[in-house]
């Protein structure tokens, strides 16, 4: 009877939201990565699209989290872009290709001249990059930053992390 | 002390600028600004800007559709610069001109007025050329807002209906905003423009009442679209829709300043009409105000509809790109494997066959790299499902992705756009007549239901194997001048989903209603809420076969013994003989708690036929056995509006 109430009402919802923790980075990266189990919560999940925290991102709404009136501060535009995608990236870069990549690069502000060497690198490094499986976004950050460090061709971008 | 010391006369002089600089805006108040504001409040009513379309978008003033008196939409006191605001829009035209005189220091909670209500105050400026005599706030908050979006063109997001779940085929929509220096690899890093309500949704039911009785505010956020597509690609495994918008650079920063003085606006979030997809179409009549789209929607705003409606404004939407969620990736790179490769790949992600022996299995390091990325996203694909243990996946996924990094980049293939669109489907509403037969008794039907999709309606643009139906009512004609309300399906929700090697999904059905059926008393009413779980196989591309177990829970105010529930089994077939021409059989057996009904069989045979984009034509024979021992035949033709 409650899940066919439910279903009826949320029809015609769109979305709610959920708070996200902000204590890690900007907190994205403390929520784990799973979907819904059930037929329940599939309903249900299927019109209220609020896994991201949305009022983390309010607009004009001052400062919230790794949020300025719902913008990124330049200061945390890579770590939040980490923490949203760490999952993604973490694949891609095993593949050496994908959005992921080319969206991280774009991050770091690397050249479009650079960006095959730049997938190539994070490739060749990934165990440095992704050194044990339960990895912080912080840490990967920070290891991405060395590896660049460390590679003649692309050093000049760790100092854009 | 020679650093700092003044002559007499410029010191003067900068007492006089000081004190200048302290008063301006009060001696601007009191002096100079009123016979301005009174001048601009004059040229403002002369040309008629209060009743200008702008003017109405901007305060979201809409015409209640029962009482037809103007109202603002929105509920919110600071919104309004006039006490009457939300209902007179001459009043708080003045009032607004008369608040953009005063400027305040901004601070993260406070704005001039001409900042926070930024829409406003442009197109007035436009409208009356404001001279030197109105001060100017400096917008910083909003100008680093709108660095940071940096924005060049507008997309239409829609996110389309997911495996398993008939009720996200109402989808959800936003913007993206498109950055001016954004390549298509690097799109996700846009931010978007959405509209939510901020209500916890772990509240269940008390969150779907309160939502339906306004008690939710809404708000607008601008989340990067990479935490959108993380969430609606890889967690919830939708589709995305992109409709990339025509829109001039001033339609575009109007766009921005409207959500910018909406940012903290409460709106009464209903399901109903005024939610996200409304809100979103909104933000369009600002910009353009000969749209005209938030007209079109008075009582609910389907999101998929508010898609349909921008592609019906010409030229309005430039081109259509598709997202793959991570389930269409892992079917297209499946299709692409054997089905030795795909048992390997399972075999993986199973811990079964240890990583280190994949290039005993493969011919190619190319070939081991595809079966490791297939191995991934299945891997992946089984975490969101929660079959896998999070903690489990973790390590497994990271020790093959370690041996992934080692071996050569591969090309890699990504799914076709799919050759029909959820904007393409049948439209939500549905009007049915019918003529039929029951025992010896003839009958015309009459159909409504304003959403959404049933098994037997045309599949295009729909999930194959989900239905959902809302308040679907159908009134019957018996004889010359007796008409009754037959059947009230309130909510009817089916998901067939097909299981194979790669994905065992169960499926479900839910169903609540309110139907006259014939008893050994006569006809009566019966008030039935009805489950069932089971499976559903492609027995060839054309059909689905499944099996259900029923449970059923009956009320019936006729009877003395009133409850009665009953529990079954179902099997049924869908087959699609050609693609407009559909059949569906159901066969089930349910025995009841109710000693009246005992055990009651139900037979029934289905066929359909899709005549145009909005008309199709059924014809459906039934079988009750036992107690309600009744056969109806019934031919239907159905029109979507």
């Amino acid at each position: 009877m409650k899940k066919v109430i439910l279903a009826g009402s949320i029809l015609f919802a769109c979305a709610a939201s959920f708070a996200a923790a902000n204590n890690v980075g900007c907190g994205l990266g403390t929520q784990v990565m799973s979907g819904q189990t059930g037929v329940g919560p599939q309903v249900f999940a299927a019109t209220t699209n609020g896994t991201s925290g949305n009022q983390t991102f309010g607009i004009s709404s001052g400062t919230l989290g790794c949020s300025q009136d719902g913008a990124v501060p330049t200061n945390k535009v890579a770590i939040l872009f980490l923490e949203g995608n760490q999952a993604r990236l973490a694949r891609e870069l095993a593949t050496g290709q994908g959005d992921t990549v080319a969206g991280l690069a774009s991050v770091i502000r690397v050249a479009d001249a650079d960006s095959a060497t730049f997938s190539t690198v994070m490739k060749d490094n990934y165990s440095q990059i992704f050194a044990q499986a339960d990895i912080s976004a912080t840490d990967v950050l920070s290891n991405i930053k060395h590896v660049l460090a460390n590679n003649a061709a692309l050093k000049a971008y760790a100092a854009n992390i | 002390m020679n650093g700092i010391s003044i002559p007499i006369p410029g010191m003067f002089q900068f007492i006089f600028v000081f004190l200048l600089a302290v008063f301006s805006s009060h001696c601007v108040a009191a002096s100079d600004a009123r016979p301005y504001l009174q001048d601009l409040q004059k040229l403002a009513q002369a040309n008629n800007l209060a009743t200008s379309p702008t003017w109405l978008n901007l305060l979201h003033y809409k015409r209640h559709p029962l009482t037809r008196k103007l109202r603002s939409l929105a509920d919110d006191k600071s919104f309004f610069a006039a006490p009457d605001g939300n209902t007179n829009p001459q009043s708080e035209l003045n009032a607004t001109l008369a608040s953009f005189f005063e400027i305040v220091a901004e601070t993260p909670t406070v704005q001039s007025t001409q900042c926070r209500h930024i829409a406003r105050f442009h197109w007035l400026q436009e409208q009356l050329k404001f001279d030197a005599r109105m001060p100017l706030a400096q917008c910083d908050r909003y100008q680093a807002w709108r660095t940071a979006i940096n924005p060049q063109g507008l997309t239409l997001i829609y996110a389309s209906a997911y495996l398993n779940s008939p009720a996200s085929m109402y989808g959800h929509t936003m913007f993206r905003v498109d950055q001016k220096d954004q390549r298509p690899n690097t799109e996700t890093l846009a931010y978007t423009l959405s509209y939510a309500a901020d209500g916890d949704a772990n509240d269940g039911i008390s969150f779907a009442l309160k939502g339906l009785n306004g008690m939710y505010p809404g708000l607008f956020s601008s989340t990067p679209y990479y935490l959108r597509v993380r969430e609606y690609s890889d967690l919830e495994n939708r589709d995305i829709w992109e409709y990339k918008l025509d829109l001039s650079p001033s339609e575009i920063e109007m766009v921005l300043r409207h959500a910018w003085e909406l940012g903290t606006v409460r709106f009464d979030y209903y399901f109903f009409d005024e939610n996200c997809s409304y809100h979103i179409l909104s933000l369009l009549d600002v910009a353009r105000p000969s749209l005209q789209l938030t007209d079109q929607f008075v009582w609910h705003t389907i999101p998929i509809e508010t898609v349909k409606a921008a592609l019906a404004i010409p030229g309005l939407v430039q081109h259509i790109r598709y997202r793959p969620s991570q389930l269409s990736l892992l079917r297209a790179r499946s299709d692409k494997l054997s089905a030795q490769q795909i048992a390997l790949a399972k075999n993986l992600a199973l811990g079964t066959q240890p990583l280190a022996t994949l290039d005993q299995h493969t011919a190619s390091a190319s070939e081991s790299a595809e079966v490791m990325e297939f191995t991934d996203l299945y891997l992946s694909y089984q975490e969101v499902l929660g079959v896998i243990e999070h903690k489990e996946t973790e390590q497994r996924l990271h020790a093959l992705r370690l041996a992934r990094s080692t071996y050569p980049v591969i090309p890699i293939h990504t799914p076709e756009m799919p050759s029909t669109r959820p904007d393409q489907g049948h439209s939500s509403g549905r009007l049915s007549v019918g003529y039929g037969q029951q025992g010896q008794q003839s009958f015309m039907e009459i159909g409504f239901r304003p959403a959404l999709h049933d098994l037997l309606d045309p599949e295009l643009g729909y999930a194959r194997g989900a239905q959902i139906e809302f308040a679907d009512v159908t009134a019957r004609i018996v004889g010359a001048d007796h008409i009754q309300i037959e059947r009230l399906n309130f909510i009817n929700i089916a998901s067939l989903s097909p299981r194979n090697t790669l994905y065992r999904p169960k499926s479900w059905r839910a169903r609540w209603a309110l139907e006259r059926v014939e008893t050994d008393v006569g006809k009566v009413v019966t008030n039935s809420l009805s489950g069932s779980a089971g499976m559903t196989w492609d027995v060839t591309p054309q059909a689905l076969a499944y099996g259900f177990m029923d449970l059923r829970a009956e009320y019936v105010p006729a009877f003395e013994q009133r409850a009665s529930l009953g529990a079954g089994a179902t099997v049924g077939a869908l087959w699609d003989i050609h693609p407009g021409w559909r059949i569906i059989t159901n066969l089930s057996v349910m025995q009841n708690s109710h000693a009246s009904i005992g055990v009651q069989r139900t037979y029934s045979v289905a066929s359909r036929w899709v005549i145009s984009p909005d008309y199709a034509l059924t014809v459906q024979a039934d079988h009750l056995s036992a107690a309600r021992n009744t056969d109806t035949v019934t031919m239907q033709v159905r029109r979507y509006f």
